[in-house]
Order: structure tokens, then sequence, then C-alpha cells
């Protein structure tokens, strides 16, 4: 019983990985650029160096591809009371 | 943030940083290996590898937990603080090591997947003496990678500075399981109360020195100015403190609107930023000005004061204050004006 | 860091400086009691008796110090193994083989005869066993740990 469930979670966190570094590879090459202009001069060193947080929390990275959204304005007790920054969108 | 991107901005701190780290993992490798041989010659490499390797790991989590309080105490901590996170990314890997040549010696070579065996080769979870102690040490290290793979600026940008701050104070929780993988596992074979005492000690002073930091960040932050807490002098303005009372290309910190404002004196005239660096939520009030600008003593991110913005092509603004002199003394505005829209300087002596 | 960060933080070591201490101090006081290697003397060695006792060899083990008995039971050659000191491999198997030297791997001809115990146990030879050597094989790390001629 307890392989059982333990397998499936095994399998499970495998399979998210699996699919997070497919789409990490894509996102280091391609969509970084594109969420963070910064990046798309990034060196290869810097792109290997975040390929594994990529293939972690790649359903953020995919759904900002996706949708063309930037980094988000950081959210602190003065920006909130201060309300939206010039120029931001 | 940068204008571009690398895998690691070396400057000469951060070679000589890391070359001391380097050299001091290796003799402590080095010397566990030697001392266990010379005590425990019948021990076999991969044991004393995989105890070299997870105590180095386990140390060196003390250290990294020790600086963020110890700077918190003293400015003195802060060079430290500069390259923390490739302390975190050698914890991780040390903590990796351990893992990877416990799981070769003692899962790999069975009939079921190494990973599902560290969970169920002792399901003993009922019992506190036999408590499967290894799957508290993965869990441990699957919050660590976490966050050593998110320790590059790209990722400080991309979640925003509080949200990473958030997800890396998973630490703790990786701290905790340590402890507790520690406590079940190696604590209930070594029976030498050195081991007791040394894993005691750690934990005594890590929670210790959390403790009254947070304590004397509290108590910092509820001595707050605004209409509740200052005098409001008319205008929305209220008394912060005497002119003379900031040094000069000092800052006088206060807690109005819910967080710290920072309220800078540089070259006879005052500015107040809110005293939060973009960069990694740094105390910009505990900084210096430099050349013109504000500059954070955690990783050196400059504001110039008047309109809390990066000196271009830096692109960092953060919230600013009107603020202004009567009499001699420093009156604040306790409504922060929004980033890009500045609220100005005055002169000490009074004028606009 | 800010504010709500802090007070985050606050409240998580709050609640660590409960948990973690109580965790610790309850897994020492689980700790079972330290295991004595005193070996009863009494016990009575497992496996067939010795009915003709031949030769006694104390020192054919070098470090692993186990004491040696060769005798016959019923034509067949029977080996005691004693341990004299705690052996610190729990995965140690003895083999028969005829060869008289006996290198890193286990002979072709190897036949088993059960587990070196913690107390003295007596292993029955095949019947074509006469002379060749004993054979201690660590399952660990698959290797011969030690061997030993068997006196005629």
């Amino acid at each position: 019983m307890l392989v059982t469930l333990v397998s499936w979670l095994v399998g499970l966190a495998a399979a998210y990985l699996a699919v997070g570094l497919v789409f990490a590879v894509a996102f280091v090459t391609r969509g970084a650029g594109r969420v963070d202009p910064v990046a798309a001069h990034g060196t290869w060193g810097f792109r290997l160096a975040i390929l594994p947080g990529c293939a972690a929390l790649w359903p953020l990275l995919a759904r900002r591809w996706a949708r063309g959204e930037r980094a988000p304005v950081e959210r602190t007790p003065h920006r909130d009371a201060a309300g939206p920054a010039e120029g931001a969108p | 943030m940068g204008l571009e991107y690398r895998a690691v901005g070396w400057n000469r701190q951060k070679k000589l940083y890391d070359l001391t780290l380097a050299a001091a993992v290796a003799v402590y490798l080095a010397a566990f290996v030697g001392v266990g041989l010379a005590l425990k010659p019948n021990a076999t490499a991969e044991t004393l590898l995989i105890r070299a390797f997870g105590t180095a790991a386990f140390a060196l989590l003390h250290v990294i937990l020790s600086i963020g309080p110890l700077c918190r105490l003293s400015p003195r901590f802060l060079p430290l603080l500069y390259n923390r996170r490739h302390l975190g990314v050698t914890m991780f890997f040390l903590g990796l090591a351990h893992a990877a040549l416990s799981i070769v010696q003692f899962h790999l070579f069975g009939d079921v997947n190494p990973l599902v065996s560290v969970f169920t080769s002792n399901a003993h979870y009922g019992d506190v003496a036999d408590f499967p102690f290894q799957p508290l040490g993965l869990a441990a290290l699957v919050v660590l990678f976490l966050m050593a793979a998110t320790s590059h600026d790209f990722w400080l940008h991309n979640l925003t500075a509080p949200t990473w701050k958030a997800l890396h104070m998973g630490v703790y929780v990786a701290y905790g399981l340590l402890v507790m993988h520690v406590a079940l596992g190696a604590l209930q074979a070594e029976r030498s109360p050195l081991y007791v005492v040394l894993v005691g000690a750690g934990l005594a002073w890590v929670l210790g020195l959390h403790l009254y930091a947070a304590g004397r960040e509290a108590a910092r932050d509820r001595a707050g100015v605004g209409p509740a807490a200052g005098e409001e002098v008319g205008d929305g303005f209220v008394d912060v403190c005497a002119v003379d009372e900031i040094p000069d290309a000092r800052a006088r910190v206060v807690c109005a609107a819910g967080e710290r404002v920072a309220i800078y004196r540089y070259g006879g005239r005052l500015a107040a930023v809110s005293s939060v660096c973009q960069h990694q939520n740094g105390p910009l009030g505990e900084g210096r000005v430099i050349d013109g600008c504000i500059t954070c003593p955690w990783h050196g991110y400059q504001y110039v004061p008047e309109t809390g913005e990066s000196p271009p092509p830096f692109t960092e603004r953060v919230p600013t204050f009107p603020v202004r002199v009567r009499d001699g003394r420093v009156q604040l505005d306790p409504r922060p004006r929004p980033a890009g829209r500045p609220a100005g300087s005055c002169s000490v002596k009074g004028a606009p | 860091m800010i504010r709500p960060l802090r007070r985050r933080h606050a409240r998580a070591m709050a609640g660590l400086a409960v948990v973690l201490p109580l965790g610790f101090a309850a897994a020492l006081v689980a700790r079972e009691p330290e295991r004595t290697t005193l070996l009863p003397e009494a016990v009575a060695p497992a496996g067939p008796a010795i009915e003709a006792p031949m030769h006694a060899v104390d020192d054919a083990w070098g470090e692993l110090d186990l004491g040696m008995r060769v005798g016959r039971t019923a034509g067949r050659v029977v080996v005691e193994l004693a341990p004299r000191r705690e052996v610190r491999r729990p995965d140690l198997l003895v083999y028969w083989t005829a060869a008289e030297s006996v290198g890193d791997a286990l002979p072709g001809d190897a036949y088993l005869l059960g587990s070196l115990g913690e107390r003295a146990r007596r292993y029955a030879l095949p019947a074509r066993a006469d002379g060749g050597s004993l054979v201690l094989y660590g399952m660990a790390h698959h290797g011969v740990v030690a061997s030993a001629p068997l006196p005629r």
C-alpha cells in the first residue's frame, strides 16, 4: 500500500520535472527574453544557471510566456499605499 | 537590475569570498575523512564521505542562518551577507552529495525504485526511536533545491523581491527538517554526548539569535510616526527629529504607512524614500550617500535621493515622501508618492 | 525584508522555538539503551554437534578473531566458527571451496554453508569436502573478506 502510494507520488514528481525540463530548454533559449527583456542578451552561463529553476517553476513561466506578460512590480506596504507607479501599465 | 544577466557577476570581493569558501569546505572534508580514518580504521570510504558531506552541509547551514540576524545586530557582518547566496548553493551541493551517496549505498541495489525505497524501506512512521529519518532529509533537500535553483538575480526580478524572500524563508522549514533528520538518524546510533551537545548548541544558537533579532526589529517597527504615532504639525506632516540629529550622508529611519522610511541628509539637503531596496528589499535607510546616491548596504544598489530612481541606465525606483524643515525640525508627510512621481527634497535650512 | 515578512519571520521563529526543542528532546528520550557486545557463553552453538574433534585453530582468520574447530560427525566434516569479539559486519556468508588459496573473487565451486553468526555456529561441509578452504564473503561490497585453509 505504502509502496504503491509513494511510487505514484514519485512518478508524478518525475513527470512534472520531465515536462519542466523540456519546457526549460525552450524557455532559456527563447522565452526568457520575451518575459524579461534583460534576459534576451543573457550569457549561456546565465541560461544554464536558471535552467533548474525554470524546470521547477515551469507553470508560472509558461503562463507568463503564453500571455506575453512581464515581471510584476513588487508589492510593499508603501507601494500599495502610493498606488500605481508612474508609467506603469 | 543589471543591464545583462551572467551566470555570476564576478568581482574581486566575490572571487575572494568564493575562494575562502571553497578552501574552507575542502579543508573540512579532508580533515573529517583523515581524522575519521585515523579514529575508525574499519570505516569504509563511502561511510566517511557520506558523513563528511552531511556534517559539512549542516554546519554550513548554521553559518548561513546566522548571517541575517547578525547583520541586523551589527554592520560588521555585512561582508558575509554580500554573497550569501553562494553559501546557500554550496550548502545545497554538499547536501546533494550526502543524499546521492546515501541513496547509492543504502537503496540502489534493491528491486524497488531507490527514491521510493527512501520512503518505504523503513515504514515505522509511528515510532519515535525508529522513525524513518531519511525522508526528512530528502524533503529538506527539495526545499534547498528550490532555493538554490532560484538564487539568480533573474528570479529576484521575475518573482519580485518580497515573493522571492518569502520563498527563501523555506530555509527555516529545511532547518527544522534537518534538525529532526539528525536527531532521529545519526543521534540514535552515535551515543557520544558530544554530538548531542553540538546539535543542541547549534539549535539554541540559531533560535536564540533569530528570536533576539526579531524582537529588536519588531520594537523598531512599533516605534512609528504618522497621524497615529507622531505629532501632526499641519498639512498632514508629522514631526520626526531635529535636523542636527541626522549625520551627513546618513539617514534617520522612521516607520510610517506600514513600513520604514529613510530620511537622508546629504550636502545640506534632505529627502525621504521608502527604506526598501527594490533589488532584495535590503534596508536602504542603513546605507550611505555615495557619489550623490543612496547606496544599499546589502549589494550596493543606488538611488538618487530626490527621485528615488536608480541613475540611468538602471531602472529600479522606490516610492518617495515629501519632507520639509520648520524651526530646525524635520517634518515628514507619511503619505508615499508612487515610484516615478518624485516628492523632491528640501534644504536643511528650511527653504524648498 | 518588508514588514509583513518581518512579522512572518517572527511568527515562524516563535513556532520553531517551541516545536524543534520538543522534537529534539523527544528524539533523545526515545533513544534505545546502548547495546552491549557481551555474548552469553553458555549458549550451545547452533548446527550439528562435533562427534570426533580433529583440530582447533585460533589464529586462522587474522584480525577477524574467529575461533575455528574442525571435527567429524557421521563421516562428514563439521566446522565451528566462534567470534571472540563482535564482528562489525552484518552481512558475511560462509562458503567452502576445494581451492587451497582464494583471491578477491568467490571461486566457481564455492559451496554456501550459511551466514556467520554473532555467536558460535557449526556448518556441515559437503560429503566430498576434504581439505580446501573456508571463505567469508561480504554481500555489501560483493567481495571476499577473508579466507582460511581447512586443516586436514
